[in-house]
């Protein structure tokens, strides 16, 4: 080859000025740092204005959204096996609602019975409490009993319901405009939402806690009835700790020491 | 949230997998380069050509590469396309494409001893209408290709 030829054959081999030299990995990680930054930006800022308009919501409007939610949840017929449980229950629950002035005049927490075969218990926005036949199997203590009614009464005194459809409202409208702009920012939005999503509930599931808690030591001196029911579930559940970052509830050991520390 | 892991795994696989797939495309592509070094010398937009050798022939010599970005590069840019800037994880794709379809309309020119007039042209080819699908491109290079009579 001649001398120019050496000298095209090295410029071929040489730094190709038509592409950049950078690092594509670090650069989409600081992008992506930037498009998280500006996520949580506008969570935080429409989360916020959610949790006000929520907690100035008054009682009366509260209660007709109630209505508009749950128009459709219509409740299982009630099977007379369970009426005693029921019974017992209902006299709980009434004694959890005159100990908390702020459910006065709202709903009246009607209770019913799933048949399941798991430990669990849930509210409907409209005060509608159901728990589940397993629930009433494993022959909970009064105190107990009253731990699992007064957490799912604090989700409602606390408008848990009407925050999560409020902030979802919101922040998926303000997320919506970014999120179209294409898929990978749609799937990127769409993790980052669910995972603050799960944070959320975490932290209403931790204030309804703190709410059983304090019911528990205005009914009967102490919150033992909250402990025992979490031990018992923690001897039978035995998963992960880490999986509690995937989940709606903390775990049963950061709710134990929630207790602890309440 | 099993989206996010499901995406973080293919952003992995198709960078890791994509790369390699680069890496060995450019090697080639500089090996061919450097083969083809000495002829057909190219020229560009050249529309008049003169000279005073006998020539033996003249004909239309293409070459056409349909390049793909992948779903890394794609993401990578779409990402960076709400922020603005320069592309960059699409600037190698275009760079190969560009130089495949070169080298390829080279060397379907054979023993030509120049090629002028070249164009570069390029299209997409992917569904417009499907926002997901990866960008592919189409890139053609065309000229012609004389041949000088010995």
């Amino acid at each position: 080859m001649t001398n120019r030829e050496d000298l095209q054959a090295a410029l071929i081999q040489d730094d190709n000025i038509n592409v950049s030299k950078t690092n594509e990995g670090f650069n989409l990680l600081i992008f992506l740092g930037g498009l998280i930054f500006v996520v949580i930006l506008i969570i935080a800022f429409f989360g916020t204005i959610s949790d006000i308009f929520i907690s100035n919501m008054s009682d009366k409007t509260q209660m007709k959204v109630e209505r508009l939610i749950s128009f459709n949840s219509s409740p299982p017929r009630p099977d007379i096996k369970y009426n005693k449980n029921i019974e017992k229950l209902n006299e709980i629950k009434n004694i959890i609602i005159s100990k908390d002035k702020s459910l006065r005049g709202k709903s009246n927490f009607p209770i019913f019975i799933l048949e399941d075969s798991n430990v669990n218990a849930c509210i409907f926005p409209n005060g509608t409490i159901y728990i589940t036949s397993e629930t009433l199997k494993q022959r909970y203590k009064d105190d107990e009993l009253a731990f699992i009614l007064a957490h799912e009464i604090g989700h409602y005194a606390h408008r848990d319901h009407l925050r999560i459809f409020s902030r979802q409202i919101l922040i998926g409208l303000a997320l919506s405009s970014l999120g179209c702009q294409n898929a990978s920012m749609a799937n990127i939005l769409n993790g980052i939402t669910d995972i603050e999503s799960l944070a959320h509930s975490r932290s209403q599931e931790k204030n309804a806690d703190i709410y059983a808690s304090n019911m528990l030591i205005k009914m009967y001196g102490s919150n033992k009835g909250g402990k025992d029911f979490i031990k018992k579930i923690q001897e039978k559940e035995n998963s992960p700790e880490f999986l509690k970052y995937f989940s709606t509830h903390p775990s049963w050991q950061d709710r134990l020491k929630i207790l602890e520390n309440s | 949230m099993a989206d996010i892991f499901g995406l973080l795994v293919i952003l992995v696989i198709t960078w890791l997998i994509g790369s390699r797939i680069e890496k060995n495309h450019y090697k080639k592509i500089k090996e061919r380069e450097i083969r083809l070094i000495k002829k057909p010398i190219i020229t560009y937009g050249a529309k008049r050509f003169k000279t005073n050798k006998p020539i033996k022939s003249v004909e239309l010599v293409t070459g056409e590469v349909v390049i793909s970005g992948d779903y890394f590069k794609k993401f990578a840019a779409d990402i960076k396309n709400f922020f603005g800037g320069r592309l960059t994880s699409y600037e190698s794709v275009m760079d190969r494409g560009r130089r495949e379809a070169i080298l390829r309309m080279r060397e379907k020119a054979g023993n030509a001893n120049i090629i002028v007039n070249t164009k570069i042209e390029s299209l997409m080819v992917n569904n417009i209408y499907h926002p997901q699908s990866v960008p592919q491109c189409a890139i053609i290079a065309y000229g012609t290709a004389i041949t000088y009579d010995k």
